[in-house]
C-alpha cells in the first residue's frame, strides 16, 4: 500500500507540474480582481535582492493547474471537515454570508482628515454618512458564540469627534428595514443592495429636510439573478447559486459626464456580462461623473466624495439636484475642497462604508 | 524555497530526482545533490551562499590541518570554533549585543542592521561537529571537498535541521543504499511531514495569531490558554513536520538521518521532553558542550552549571532575544530541581506529572512567542489570573467550536497513536487500502491549501 501512495502521489506531481508547464496562461483574475504575476525578468539586481525569486514563486501559485477548482476545494474541507464557519475572512451564517470586520488602525488619522476637510469649507455644513454593514446589521445571523469587534463604536467614535452633519440615523433606519425582512446588503458581495441604498437616501433626505420620492415612484427591475461579487470571490465556493440585483428605474432627463465622457444613463449594463455586475452602477469607478438634471425646477449643486457604496444611492438623489458632482478620491487627483469653494456648490456629503473605511487609500486626501 | 510550497514539490524536487535516479554512479549522484542544494539555498540567499561556501572550504583546510599537524591540533580546532561562533555571532547577535549593551551601560551605540542569512544556525553546527569528530578522532578526515560540502549543505537538513553529527553521516556519503523500497518509505515520510505542516501547523498558528492580535482588554483566561496551546501545537507540528519532511526526503536520496523528535508532549518530566524535543540540538549540545565541560561526573554543583549553561546557550540558539535566554533558564530550573529530588516525587503521581510538564512547557512557548516584555507580561497575566479578565467568553467558545477538530487532531498525533496502529494497518487489507486513499486524499486537500494561501481576491480594481 506505501507503494501505491508514494507512486500515485509521484504521478501527481509530474501531472501537475506538466500541465503547468503546457496549460495557457492568463493575465488577469477576474475572480481576484487583480492582475496575475507575469514570469519575472531575470536581472542581476532582481536575482541578488530576491526578488527574481519572490516574483517566481507568485508567479507558480498564480498560474498553478485547476487552482479556482483547489480554492473551492479548500473552502469546502474547511467548511464541511473541519467545521470552520469564519473561512477567508467570511462567516458562513446558513444561506447568508457576512464579512467580518477587521481591528481598525486609522480611526484617529480619519477623524483628523474630516476636520481638515470641514475646516478648509468653513461655514459650509458638511454632511458626513457612514454606512455599518451587513456585520452590524445582520449580526443576529452570526453564528453562535461569534463576537466581532463592534462597527458602532468606532462609527460613534468618528460621529463625536467631528464637527460635520451627522446622519447617524442611518443605522437605526437600516434595523428598522431589516426587521420587516428586507435584503439590505448582498449575501455574496461587500455592498448594499438598491434596496439598502433606498434606506441611505431616505435617512440622507430626513437630514436635509427633503421629502423623498416613495419606493412607487420607481420602475423596480431585476436586472441579473446571477450577481457573485467580493464574498463570493473570497470564497470561491463554485456550488454557491448567484444573487438578484435590482435597479430602481425612474424616467430622467439627464446628462452624465463620466471622466469627461458623455452619456445620458446613470447605469451601464455592460457589466452584467462581466462577473463584477455591481459595477453597473454610475458605470463602476472615475475619478470625477456630473450629473446634470436637465429637467427640474430645483437649482442646488450636491458634491460627493465617497467609496462606491455611494454608487447605488446616487441614482435616487438625482431629482433633487440641477447638478452632482461625484467624487472617487482614490484616483481624483484634485482636494475635493477646492473644488466645492471654487464652484460654490451647495451641499457636501462624505459618503463611506464602515468596513472598508479603515483601509481606503482615497480618505486622507479629500481635502 | 519551503518543502511545503508549490515551487518545491511541483518543481524542483522532480527536476533533482528524475536526473538522480536516471544516473546510478554515487559519485555523480553527489555532484548532482550538491548542485541542488546550491541552487536551493541560492533562490533563498543569493548573497549568503558566497558566505556558507566560504565556511565549508575553511572548516575543510583546518580540519586537513589538525590532521596533519598533530601537535597543532588544539590550536586548528579553536582557529575553527572560533570561526564558526565569530559567523554566527556576527550574523545573528550582533544587532542583539549592541542594543542590550546600550540598555545595560545607559550608552548610545548605533545599533548595526545585519541580515541573517537563513540557516546560519545549522550550517555552522554541522561544520563544528565535523572538526571536532576529527579532532576527537571519532571520524577519518575528509579528503575530499565536495564530500564535506554535501555533508555541510545538503539540501534536506539545510534551512531547519535537523542537525546531523558528522559521524552519523560520513559513512553514507560515498556508499549507500538506494532502491525503490526507500523512495516508497522516504516519500511517505514526507508526506506526512508535509499534512503536519500545512494542515496542522499552519492553522494552529492562525489560531495563534487570531488570539495574540485580538484585544487584549477583552481576552478570557480561557482564551489566553486556548491561544497558548494552539501556539504549542504550531511549533511543534511544523518544527517537526519539518523534520520529517528532511529526514523523508533524505530517505529518498537513499540517507538515513537520526530522528528529531520523539512525541514529547507525553513527557512525564521536563528532563524527559529534552531527551524527545529537537533532539539533534540536544544531543549536539550534550556531545560537545556538556560532556566537555564534564558533563555530571564533577559533583552536584558543577553537574547544575553546567546544566544551566547548556539550557542558556539552547536558549539563545533559538533566536537573538532577551525572550529566548529566559525561555533557557525556564528550562534549565526545571530540570535542575527535578535532578535535586522532584523527579522521583513526579514518578509516582501518574496523572500530575503530565499536568505538570505541559504546564511548563506551554507557559514556556508563551515565553518563546512573544518577544515583546510589554505584550508577554500582559498575556502571562491574563493566563494566570494576574488581572481581572473573565474566565470564559463568547469568543473563547467561538475560536474553540472553530478549531476543535484541528485540535483533536492535533492532540491526536501528539500521541504514538498512528504509529503504534500502522502495524496492525498493514496486517489488514481494508485498512491498508483506507490508509492509501486518505493518504492521497490529504495530498489534493494540502496542494488546495498550498493554492488558496496565495489566492486573494482585491476589493478595489488596480491602480
Amino acid at each position: 500500500m506505501n507503494k501505491f501512495i508514494s507512486l500515485t502521489v509521484t504521478i501527481l506531481i509530474l501531472a501537475l507540474s506538466i500541465a503547468f508547464v503546457v496549460m495557457p496562461k492568463s493575465d488577469f483574475s477576474e475572480n481576484e480582481n487583480r492582475m496575475l504575476q507575469e514570469f519575472p525578468e531575470l536581472t542581476f539586481e532582481s536575482f541578488a535582492s530576491g526578488e527574481y525569486m519572490e516574483d517566481i514563486t507568485l508567479y507558480i501559485s498564480d498560474h498553478f493547474p485547476l487552482r479556482n477548482g483547489f480554492v473551492t476545494l479548500k473552502t469546502l474541507f474547511a467548511e464541511k471537515i473541519m467545521g470552520s464557519r469564519l473561512i477567508n475572512g467570511i462567516y458562513i451564517c446558513g444561506d447568508m454570508y457576512i464579512e467580518d470586520y477587521n481591528r481598525p488602525e486609522n480611526t484617529d488619522r480619519l477623524i483628523a482628515t474630516f476636520n481638515k476637510f470641514c475646516k478648509n469649507l468653513e461655514g459650509k455644513k458638511v454632511d458626513l454618512m457612514l454606512v455599518p454593514t451587513a456585520i452590524e446589521i445582520y449580526g443576529d445571523r452570526l453564528p453562535r458564540f461569534a463576537s466581532p469587534l463592534s462597527q458602532l463604536k468606532t462609527m460613534d467614535k468618528i460621529y463625536s469627534s467631528v464637527e460635520c452633519n451627522n446622519i447617524d440615523s442611518l443605522y437605526d433606519a437600516l434595523r428598522l428595514e431589516k426587521e420587516k425582512g428586507r435584503k439590505l446588503f448582498y449575501s455574496l458581495d461587500h455592498h448594499w443592495t438598491t434596496e439598502g441604498a433606498y434606506v441611505g437616501y431616505t435617512a440622507y433626505c430626513k437630514a436635509k429636510g427633503i421629502e423623498p420620492q416613495p419606493e412607487s415612484a420607481f420602475d423596480i427591475k431585476t436586472v441579473t439573478d446571477d450577481f457573485k461579487g467580493t464574498v463570493y470571490s473570497k470564497l470561491n465556493d463554485i456550488t454557491l447559486k448567484g444573487e438578484e440585483i435590482k435597479v430602481y428605474d425612474q424616467d430622467n432627463d439627464i446628462t452624465v459626464l463620466y471622466d469627461g465622457v458623455e452619456s445620458n444613463s446613470l447605469y451601464n449594463y455592460d457589466y452584467l456580462e462581466k462577473k463584477d455586475k455591481y459595477s453597473l452602477f454610475l458605470n463602476n469607478i472615475h475619478s470625477l461623473v456630473e450629473i446634470t438634471n436637465n429637467k427640474t425646477d430645483s437649482t442646488r449643486t450636491l458634491a460627493i466624495a465617497k467609496d462606491s457604496y455611494a454608487n447605488s444611492m446616487i441614482p435616487f438623489l438625482v431629482k433633487h439636484y440641477k447638478k452632482i458632482y461625484v467624487f472617487d478620491t482614490r484616483s481624483y487627483k484634485g482636494a475635493v475642497s477646492d473644488f466645492v469653494k471654487e464652484n460654490n456648490i451647495d451641499d457636501v456629503l462624505i459618503l463611506y462604508n464602515m468596513n472598508t473605511i479603515d483601509t481606503d487609500t482615497g480618505v486622507n486626501v479629500i481635502y | 524555497m519551503l518543502f511545503s510550497s508549490l515551487e518545491f514539490i511541483f518543481f524542483f524536487l522532480p527536476i533533482v530526482c528524475i536526473p538522480y535516479f536516471i544516473v546510478k554512479n554515487t559519485k555523480i549522484r553527489n555532484y548532482i545533490l550538491i548542485l541542488a542544494s546550491l541552487f536551493f539555498y541560492t533562490f533563498g540567499e543569493p548573497k549568503a551562499v558566497l558566505l556558507m561556501l566560504v565556511s565549508i572550504v575553511v572548516n575543510y583546510g583546518l580540519a586537513l590541518l589538525i590532521e596533519k599537524r598533530k601537535s597543532a591540533k588544539k590550536f586548528f580546532l579553536t582557529a575553527s570554533i572560533l570561526v564558526n561562533i565569530g559567523l554566527l555571532f556576527w550574523y545573528k547577535y550582533t544587532g542583539f549585543f549592541v542594543s542590550s549593551l546600550n540598555s545595560l551601560l545607559g550608552l548610545s551605540f548605533e545599533v548595526p542592521v545585519i541580515h541573517l542569512p537563513i540557516g546560519i544556525s545549522f550550517f555552522t553546527f554541522q561544520a563544528m561537529s565535523y572538526v571536532i569528530d576529527v579532532y576527537r578522532g571519532d571520524t577519518p578526515v575528509q579528503k575530499k571537498l565536495s564530500n564535506l560540502m554535501l555533508y555541510i549543505s545538503f539540501f534536506p537538513q539545510l534551512i531547519a535541521g535537523p542537525i546531523i553529527k558528522y559521524h552519523d553521516i560520513d559513512e553514507q556519503i560515498e556508499n549507500r543504499q538506494i532502491s525503490l523500497d526507500s523512495y516508497v518509505a522516504g516519500s511517505k515520510r514526507f508526506l506526512i511531514g508535509l499534512f503536519k505542516k500545512v494542515l496542522i501547523a499552519n492553522n494552529a498558528g492562525a489560531l495563534w495569531e487570531a488570539v495574540l492580535n485580538s484585544d487584549m482588554s477583552s481576552l478570557s483566561v480561557a482564551g489566553a490558554w486556548l491561544g497558548a496551546i494552539a501556539f504549542s501545537l504550531q511549533i511543534y507540528f511544523d518544527f517537526s513536520g519539518y523534520s520529517d519532511m528532511a529526514i523523508g526526503l533524505g530517505r529518498i536520496f537513499g540517507f538515513r538521518f537520526l530522528e528529531n523528535f520523539n512525541y514529547p508532549y507525553i513527557s512525564r518530566s521536563i528532563r524527559e521532553f529534552w531527551r524527545r524535543w529537537h533532539i539533534s540540538l540536544s544531543t549536539w549540545f550534550k556531545e560537545y558542550l556538556y560532556i566537555p565541560l564534564g558533563g555530571s561526573r564533577k559533583g552536584n554543583v558543577r553537574t547544575y552549571f553546567n546544566l544551566l549553561a547548556v539550557f542558556l546557550c539552547t536558549g539563545i540558539w533559538h533566536g537573538a532575544s532577551w525572550n529566548f535566554v529566559i525561555w533557557g533558564i525556564w528550562h534549565g530550573f526545571f530540570s535542575v530541581i527535578e535532578r535535586l529530588g522532584l523527579e522521583k516525587i513526579l514518578k509516582k503521581c501518574r496523572v500530575i506529572n503530565h499536568i505538570y510538564t505541559l504546564c511548563v512547557v506551554v507557559i514556556g512557548f508563551v515565553i518563546f512567542a512573544i518577544t515583546d516584555f510589554t505584550q508577554l507580561g500582559e498575556y502571562m497575566g491574563v493566563m494566570l489570573f494576574n488581572s481581572n479578565h473573565i474566565l470564559v467568553n463568547d469568543s473563547f467558545i467561538f475560536n474553540l467550536k472553530e478549531n476543535i477538530t484541528l485540535i483533536g487532531a492535533a492532540a491526536l498525533f501528539s500521541m504514538p497513536v498512528y504509529k503504534r496502529l500502522e502495524g496492525s494497518i498493514e496486517s489488514n487489507g481494508i485498512l491498508k487500502t483506507a490508509e492509501g486513499v486518505l493518504f492521497i486524499l490529504l495530498f489534493i486537500v494540502t496542494i488546495a491549501y498550498l493554492v488558496s494561501s496565495a489566492y486573494n481576491p482585491f476589493l478595489y480594481f488596480r491602480f
